[in-house]
């Protein structure tokens, strides 16, 4: 593949006319929720820009997250962008395998020092010096460590790689940590949580960056606001239910079937941050809570480990009742005690009582 | 620590604390002051004590046509603030859920605009209280260091409570932790202060009549 | 235990929101009506991105409804069909967006004179007597 190619010529080649470009760019305004105005000026900015490299690193995940980016139907946005960048390593997707794949990457790394975009899945175990997972007898740790340094930007997607995800849940037995956690301040991280990222919102960050070469901005947890400003709560069609009070309050009776409010069903929408409710799934058909199905808060750190999924963010996330049956117990024995002894004390104090007589008053006057 | 692990916390072993903190706590200072009981009295009894006792307990809900004589304000700012108090607290959906919980039972609620209004109210006579507190030269040299801190105790669930369901500024989850945090604040304090009188008032009233009724008079 | 099947299914209604524009559709016609004044006043050209608010299923068609249909529709086989419709109120056109696949990809309303995608493009104007150049030949061989 010729590397000095522009985009435009790229998608010329694929038979993409102009007026297909400008609908390319009209979508990628809408996905990277710029004023659609923005279209022409994204059309100029790609029409300069030239196929970046790509690496794309998967460790210790389940593959979701590729197969969200690639479960979509050709031609969208999503193909398209990923034809415009050259994938020169990915693991899972590449022809190449076994040595002539390590040293596709080692060369993509090498010619593109500096300038490659760096894409990583899944969480990087570094327990026991990282042998829980290795390719081609690298541990991650290591494959990471040597793809950093040449690196313009590093997109962790997935909740794996953003914040350690499912292997990182109680009791984390391989020692999982996060993307960020590695590479700390050294090069720009950008976070794409959710298991798996709605694939929009994974290709809409690769659209910014591709059209304006920098990082979007960025909330206190590395995640593009343009996609995980607002909460899932903020952007529900269920809402109206919520603020009158409406509640499901199980999986089929007559409120769920109303599709009132899904919070006592253990709806963690209202901490969860996510593009789901606006951009949703396969192209915008529905989302889990317009299926009927509270949100999971599969977008934040640790939410395997913040209670159940059905338990209500007002309830308890460990059991209470016994702990507070023995409190009464115990305050009840402890009350008795106290109690008893007071009653003692009373009655002793009454005993040794002693009567005072009008002389001795006089004596002390 | 992240916002989730703190929320996570405080709806585990936060609570866990809190609960058994008060609940020990309040039980502890109900059963004991009933297991003192009532000093040996030599007089002939000239009535029951158990019925009046409890009669007692509930005629002091009612005000007397003399606690207004020096003014209904007091009357209306202490009603208003503790029915709109239970009223928050016993009738949003997101509260029963909580007591469903860890009592096994819940019960129907109210609309949610209803109890933003007994919130709201409930913080207004809260402020009218302290105002008068504070502006009347008695109420103000009576007052000590644990009156104004019971107000500040009481007054952080209901702000943090109207603040979690029209958040402002932060987050949902930091406001529903704050909420959190203060409310287990309060749960932890009720024991040791003047706010027991939330379990106590009952023992009080329940003497009050007893001893009365012993005497063959209301009270 | 209850079988999937014994959920009875419940047909919702096109205007289950009953006649009445909900608060949505009359925030998004209110902030057109600022957007056309602003058009006609100086000649600045404004949108609305539809596919990316949160409308529940009635509420597109509500808009659609009450924006009615003018005297221009259009089509455009590029990337897939896109269709162009000028509404009852000129100045305001309906785009719609659609992939190969025929799926939505972007929706706007559109506050011009002429959406910038019917227009003939630069690029493609610039390459246009090459082209017409080269089809002459064409025909000047064949005759």
């Amino acid at each position: 593949m010729p590397r000095d190619e522009y985009l435009t010529d790229i998608l010329r080649r694929q038979g993409i006319s102009r007026r297909g470009f400008l609908k390319f760019c009209s979508a990628m305004a809408s996905l990277m929720a710029l004023p659609p105005g923005m279209a022409p000026a994204i059309a100029d900015a790609l029409s300069k820009a030239r196929r970046p490299s790509v690496i794309w690193l998967s460790f210790q995940e389940c593959t979701g997250c590729t197969e969200s980016l690639t479960r979509s139907h050709n031609p969208t946005v999503e193909s398209l962008i990923l034809d415009a960048i050259s994938l020169d390593y990915h693991h899972t997707l590449q022809a190449a395998s076994g040595t002539a794949a390590e040293e596709a990457r080692e060369h993509a790394m090498k010619e593109f020092f500096g300038k490659y975009l760096l894409i990583v899945d899944g969480s990087i175990p570094i327990k026991d010096g990282g042998v829980y997972s290795t390719i081609a007898g690298m541990t991650n740790l290591q494959m990471l460590e040597d793809a950093i340094e040449g690196a313009a930007a590093i997109v962790a997607v997935g909740t794996c790689a953003a914040f350690g995800g499912l292997p990182h849940a109680n009791p984390n037995p391989t020692g999982a940590v996060s993307v960020l956690d590695i590479v700390k301040d050294r090069k720009p991280v950008i976070n794409v949580p959710g298991c798996p990222p709605i694939p929009v919102v994974i290709t809409g960050v690769l659209a910014h960056y591709l059209t304006f070469g920098t990082v979007p901005d960025l909330d206190h947890h590395h995640r593009p606001l343009s996609f995980f400003g607002d909460s899932i709560h903020d952007r529900c069609y269920r809402r109206p239910f919520y603020d009158k009070g409406l509640f499901a309050k199980t999986f089929d009776d007559e409120g769920a079937r109303n599709g009132w409010c899904l919070y006592e069903l253990g709806c963690k929408g209202p901490t969860t941050y996510n593009a789901c409710a606006t951009s949703k799934w396969n192209n915008g058909t529905s989302f889990p809570i317009q299926s009927g199905h509270p949100c999971l808060g599969c977008s934040e750190p640790d939410f395997w480990d913040a209670g159940s999924f059905y338990s209500p963010l007002s309830t308890p996330s460990l059991g209470v009742s016994k702990v507070a049956a023995t409190a009464v117990a115990a305050g009840a024995i402890t009350g008795v005690a106290f109690g008893l002894y007071d009653q003692r004390k009373r009655k002793k104090a009454r005993q040794q009582h002693k009567k005072v007589s009008v002389e001795d008053l006089g004596e002390t006057s | 620590m992240n916002e989730t692990e703190l929320l996570t916390w405080l709806r585990g072993p936060g609570l866990l604390i809190a609960i058994t903190i008060f609940v020990l706590g309040v039980v502890f200072r109900v059963i004991q002051n009933l297991a003192i009981g009532m000093p040996e009295n030599l007089a002939e009894p000239k009535g029951s004590t158990f019925g009046p006792g409890v009669a007692t307990v509930f005629r002091r809900f009612k005000f007397h046509r003399h606690s207004t004589n020096r003014g209904y304000f007091t009357l209306i700012a202490g009603y208003t603030f503790h029915i709109g108090l239970l009223l928050t607290l016993l009738f949003l959906d997101q509260h029963i859920l909580l007591f469903k919980s860890i009592l096994g039972f819940g019960w129907p609620a109210l609309p949610t605009v209803l109890i933003t209004f007994s919130a709201l109210i409930s913080i207004g006579a809260l402020f009218a209280v302290l105002v008068y507190r504070v502006m009347d030269p008695v109420r103000r040299k009576l007052s000590v260091y644990q009156d104004y801190l019971v107000w500040v105790l009481t007054i952080g669930p209901l702000i943090t409570g109207y603040l979690t369901m029209h958040p402002i500024g932060l987050s949902y989850t930091l406001l529903l932790s704050l909420h959190i945090i203060s409310a287990e604040i309060l749960l932890i304090a009720i024991p040791f202060t003047s706010l027991s009188h939330m379990a106590s008032l009952f023992v009080s009233r329940w003497y009050n009549g007893a001893i009365a009724g012993y005497k063959g008079v209301k009270s | 235990m209850s079988e999937l099947t014994d959920i009875p299914v419940k047909e919702s209604q096109s205007n289950e929101l009953g006649n009445v524009p909900s608060v949505q559709v009359l925030a998004i016609l209110k902030e057109l009506q600022t957007m056309l004044a602003t058009l006609v006043e100086t000649g600045d050209e404004n949108y609305v991105d539809i596919h990316g608010m949160p409308l529940l299923p009635g509420e597109i068609q509500s808009l659609k409804q009450i924006l009615g249909t003018g005297e221009v529709e259009a089509t455009i086989a590029a990337l897939g069909p896109t269709h162009v419709t000028e509404t009852s109120i000129p100045g305001i056109w309906w785009v719609t967006h659609r992939n190969a696949s025929d799926e939505i990809i972007s929706e706007f309303i559109e506050v011009t004179d002429l959406p910038e995608i019917l227009k003939t493009q630069h690029h493609d104007l610039h390459e246009a007597p090459e082209k017409f150049q080269q089809r002459l030949n064409e025909i000047n061989l064949g005759a």
